[in-house]
């Protein structure tokens, strides 16, 4: 009797645990095709100019909920908002206002970030192209020279979050 | 002890008596009942209501009396025995050999329901290897490259969801997906590689 009961109440959970993780799965697909959906609005509008218009979809990504647990969520917005920050810089060459819209997309990256990937490293690239922008529009040569020097610890930065992957995937540990 | 605190202390167990129903009676209640008894005896023919309250305020009989006590000795022969059989059974597992006291605790409750979770925790992780057979480190680091790849490349951000959304259907179909109504929904989803794989601007 007990048996049955507790071999019934097995069965139970294991049908519901299934059930939960095919249905996380189809919540993860919906989030990545409705911020795909996102991202291809902003590449139209990129390819009409429409700048403000792309970064206004960009943003949007932002907005989409993922599934509690789903590594791909942190990767997607880490994306999001280096796509962001590039934009701003695009949307306004040599104003400092974009920079700093910029900059402030990147860094709320950063803090985003909860673990190494090509996305975070990519972030610190694009946190690298900021402080190069600021160094072509400050005329002062001390702030240029601070400029490139965050720029190059930026890349460095990166550098050593690709190097702990490299090591990672070459040494059979998972990481992406 | 003063008459005043004696009468207080008295003051204060009427009030407690008055608060509990099953309280037995006061002396001042047991004049009043048998004065109302002796008042019910000497009225007229006896009608529905005298005769419910004759019932209710008769004297306890030697029957009701022997009858509460026989069942205070049942309660407490009950109560004994228990009490008995527990201690026997404590004693008797004490004195087990230490496998047979094994032997009783995995198949009580506890035990069963502690082997069903242990069981149930291995079929899962089973599971969830059984249904994710691409998700292994050499996949992984092929689809850590293609997204690094994708970067490198300065694509837009819409690829490299191309490649995310291609990597968890693939999963998906691998774990033997069921369900028609759900494989409808997923089928619009995916697309040829054509159409999915296409290159995006920078940024």
């Amino acid at each position: 009797m007990r048996a049955g009961a507790a071999l019934g109440l097995l069965v139970l959970l294991c049908v519901c645990n299934r059930e939960g993780i095919r249905t996380a799965d189809e919540a993860l697909l919906v989030s990545l095709s409705q911020a795909r959906a996102w991202q291809r609005r902003a590449d139209l509008h990129l390819q009409g100019g429409d700048v403000a218009a792309a970064i206004e979809d960009v943003k949007e990504v932002l907005k989409v909920p993922f599934p509690p647990g789903a590594t791909e969520a942190e990767d997607v917005r880490l994306d999001a908002r280096a796509r962001l920050a590039q934009l701003y810089l695009k949307s306004a060459p040599g104003s400092e206002k974009a920079e700093a819209e910029a900059l402030e997309q990147v860094q709320a990256g950063l803090r985003e970030a909860t673990r190494d990937s090509f996305f975070r490293a990519h972030l610190e690239s694009v946190l690298a192209e900021v402080y190069e922008a600021r160094a072509q529009r400050v005329a002062d040569p001390a702030a240029q020279a601070e400029a490139r020097r965050l720029a190059l610890q930026a890349l460095e930065r990166a550098i050593q979050i690709d190097r702990r992957l490299q090591h990672s995937l070459l040494g059979g540990r998972e990481a992406m | 002890m003063p008459p005043d605190d004696r009468k207080h202390d008295q003051d204060l167990r009427d009030a407690a008596d008055l608060d509990e129903p099953e309280a037995p009676p006061n002396e001042e209640e047991l004049r009043a009942a048998a004065a109302l008894r002796d008042e019910l005896e000497r009225s007229g023919p006896p009608s529905a209501e005298v005769a419910w309250l004759r019932a209710h305020l008769r004297l306890p009989t030697w029957d009701d009396s022997l009858g509460e006590v026989r069942a205070r000795g049942l309660a407490r022969a009950a109560r004994e025995q228990v009490q008995a059989r527990r201690a026997a059974a404590a004693l008797l597992a004490a004195r087990l050999p230490p496998w047979r006291q094994v032997r009783r605790a995995l198949i009580g409750t506890g035990g069963l329901v502690a082997s069903a979770t242990l069981l149930f925790l291995v079929s899962s992780a089973m599971l969830d290897q059984m249904r994710r057979p691409a998700g292994t480190t050499p996949h992984r680091a092929a689809q850590a490259e293609l997204l690094r790849t994708s970067l490198r490349l300065r694509e837009s951000p819409s690829r490299r969801l191309d490649l995310m959304l291609e990597d968890r259907l693939q999963l998906l179909r691998q774990s033997g997906y069921q369900g028609l109504g759900r494989t409808r929904a997923l089928s619009s989803l995916s697309g040829p590689a054509a159409v999915l794989a296409r290159a995006g601007g920078t940024p």
